[in-house]
């Protein structure tokens, strides 16, 4: 029967994206003690779904679909559509078994719109069907966002929508220019040329196009200055929303930046930037949540410079490092929200020493660090070097050598997150493991993070969903040693300035000063400035009160001029003198008083 | 709950460390390595420099820090203003 369900579905076009969306909406309705089986079935029957539909529509071919104008593509397979979209379905399934106890229905609903949206982009064809899903997820985050019962989640929820809209906006721009100017909606590859910065050179109507474009996306991907927004929102959403929102977001900007911007040149030294800055913020960051999301940005920075090479290689490693940055971000965000969880505590200043009450988490957390410093038997281990050896092929000495550089400082945020949380000092927090919805969901999301990575299985995990063969030798002696070395004597660097990196109860400085600290101190300044005009004003107009009272009480009040009785006999001297200087006038102006 | 102590546990990572960065560097002398650019054939190449490079940039966090670093309340997200 459900090969029947599925066979109708693809004969009938339907978007996979639908089963999760629609599908979702069951969710509030059904008991708590049934909702685990409900999210599972409407994750699997996604997964199989986009598997069978893989199968059946062949890569960059597409069904189309006439609305109005426009020919509409919603199911076009793309060369890395089956990889991305396995990894939305995987992260949704194992957030909603780790918040299913805990969450609001709400916010697994959100969840789910949120990563079928996101499979939704994977399949678009056209660029009004990758906004409009786009936007959705937009919203839908902010809903996760709001959901939370973080203290001030609402403010941080108000900052990410204004954002995000924003960057909806430039990306609508963008889409509406390429429409009007080429007459399709279909998705084309974008270049953004440096050359439209330079003085000289003409404004040329496509480099505006793709420059509205990418900066859109590069608000969504975090890119700096517009990244604050990442630390801000993922550190008030609750355990399970951070989950949904570590994986959805950024990944599905870098899906389109595959598709749209691969090959752009300038994306590699932004990409380089990103590592670094995500780095050094994450080493200053105390909050344990905002550490990992500066963490996402520097692997997000890593994944750009992959997407600037724009080789077949370096597409792949991308794609590959993305789908395990999914998993393993996501059981770190896990592990973070379990000891939330428990402890009621988020900051490294205030926690430590957990290993020995809170094991599970501790060995979770451990792989979850593992993946993240791409040590050998972990995901990251044979996916993080095809971007390294894709540079080296093409001769990009320069680029290959920042990137083993960057490799190693991406050590030192992984160890950080582990050292202070888990050893350290104790905290003496009397605490445990969290309860068992979340535990299963951290060993689900550990085992994802090793069993893809054996030898023996990559190539018909991880590999098998890339578009083309992958020749690169993962686990060979000289990489397992030299990966070993980068790592342990990155670590090496960590506990010698051990003393440097202590966690203290402050809040970094990020790019968000000028609009949450600058721009409320101008509009302060602004409106204490203009009461000195209001305050005058004020003053005079209050003078002006006054005087006109005086002047009125002065005439018409009691005892005052006009108010007077006057006698009988002056009241009618007055009037014949006003009676005869009446007459005069009329006489000598010819009895024309008033001229026509 | 055992009661971990911070030396005690950085004693038991150092002598880890060491540890496994001998092994890696015994290793890295038995086993084939190639390289394919002259830096690289450097004795421990990718040890030395990713420290080199990690001590930077812990030296360069400290320094920003300075700058950067505020108490907790400094938005103060709690007024309406």
């Amino acid at each position: 029967m459900i090969n029947e369900i599925i066979q109708y579905f693809v004969l009938h076009n339907i978007p996979p994206s639908f089963v999760m969306i629609i599908g979702s909406i069951i969710i509030p309705f059904t008991k708590r003690y049934f909702r685990l089986a409900t999210v599972s079935i409407i994750s699997a029957a996604t997964l199989v779904y986009i598997w069978q539909l893989v199968l059946v529509i062949e890569v960059n071919n597409t069904v189309q679909v006439k609305v109005g104008d426009f020919l509409l593509s919603p199911l076009y397979v793309h060369p890395y559509t089956l990889i991305f979209s396995t990894a939305f379905c995987i992260v949704a399934f194992a957030a909603a078994l780790y918040g299913v106890a805990q969450s609001r229905s709400c916010e697994l609903v959100a969840g789910f719109i949120s990563a079928g949206s996101a499979i939704g982009v994977c399949f678009s064809g056209d660029f009004i069907t990758m906004f409009l899903y786009w936007e959705i997820i937009a919203l839908a985050s902010c809903v996760i966002i709001f959901s939370s019962k973080e203290k001030y989640a609402g403010k941080a929820g108000v900052r990410y929508a204004i954002i995000h809209f924003f960057s909806g906006v430039l990306f609508l721009a963008g889409i509406v220019a390429q429409i009007y100017l080429s007459g399709s909606s279909q998705l084309v590859n974008l270049y953004a040329d440096m050359a439209i910065l330079f003085p000289g050179f003409a404004l040329d109507m496509n480099g505006i196009i793709s420059w509205l474009m990418l900066l859109g996306i590069l608000i969504n991907l975090a890119a700096p200055p517009f990244s604050a927004w990442l630390p801000d929102s993922y550190s008030k959403a609750s355990p399970a929303g951070a989950v949904f929102l570590s994986a959805i977001v950024t990944k599905t900007s870098i899906f389109v930046m595959i598709i749209v911007f691969s090959g752009t040149k300038f994306l590699a030294f932004l990409g380089m930037f990103m590592v670094i800055y995500g780095v050094i913020y994450a080493l200053l960051e105390s909050d344990m949540r905002r550490l990992l999301a500066y963490g996402i940005i520097s692997q997000v920075g890593f994944m750009l410079v992959g997407v600037s090479i724009g080789t077949d290689m370096a597409l792949n490693g991308v794609a590959v490092l993305a789908f395990v940055h999914i998993i393993y971000k996501a059981l770190l965000f896990m592990c973070a929200g379990s000891v939330m969880n428990v402890t009621g505590k988020s900051s490294l200043a205030e926690l430590g020493g957990l290993s020995g009450a809170m094991r599970i988490t501790t060995f979770c957390a451990f792989i979850g660090v593992l993946s993240m410093l791409a040590a050998p038997l972990t995901a990251s281990f044979v996916s993080k070097p095809l971007i390294i050896a894709a540079a080296k092929d093409e001769g990009l000495m320069q680029t290959w050598f920042i990137l083993l550089v960057l490799a190693s400082a991406m050590v030192l945020p992984a160890i950080k997150f582990q050292w202070f949380l888990f050893f350290n000092r104790d905290s003496e927090i009397k605490v445990s493991d969290p309860p068992l919805n979340m535990v299963l969901g951290m060993i689900f999301l550990a085992a994802l993070c090793v069993i893809p990575a054996m030898p023996q299985f990559t190539q018909f995990t991880l590999y098998k969903m890339l578009p083309s063969p992958v020749e690169y030798k993962a686990y060979t002696l000289e990489h397992v040693i030299t990966d070993l070395q980068g790592i342990l004597f990155s670590a090496m660097a960590f506990f010698l300035l051990l003393p440097l990196l202590k966690p203290s109860k402050t809040i970094t400085l990020d790019f968000d000063w000028f609009y949450r600290g600058l721009a409320r101190y101008i509009i302060l300044a602004f409106f204490k400035i203009s009461e000195v005009p209001i305050q005058f004003i004020r003053i005079l107009f209050k003078k002006l009160i006054r005087q006109s009272r005086y002047v009125l009480h002065s005439t018409h009040g009691p005892g005052s001029v006009m108010a007077r009785s006057w006698a009988i006999g002056t009241t009618v001297m007055w009037t014949i003198v006003m009676l005869g200087v009446y007459l005069i006038v009329y006489y000598f102006s010819g009895g024309v008083i008033f001229p026509k | 709950m055992k009661k971990q102590t911070s030396g005690k546990s950085i004693i038991i990572v150092w002598i880890l460390l060491i540890n496994f960065l001998g092994a890696t560097i015994v290793a890295g002398f038995i086993g084939n390595i190639s390289t394919s650019y002259n830096f690289e054939g450097q004795v421990v190449f990718d040890s030395w420099y990713g420290t080199i490079i990690c001590i930077a940039i812990i030296l360069v966090a400290k320094f920003l820090g300075f700058f950067l670093k505020r108490q907790e309340s400094y938005y103060k997200e709690g007024r309406n203003d």
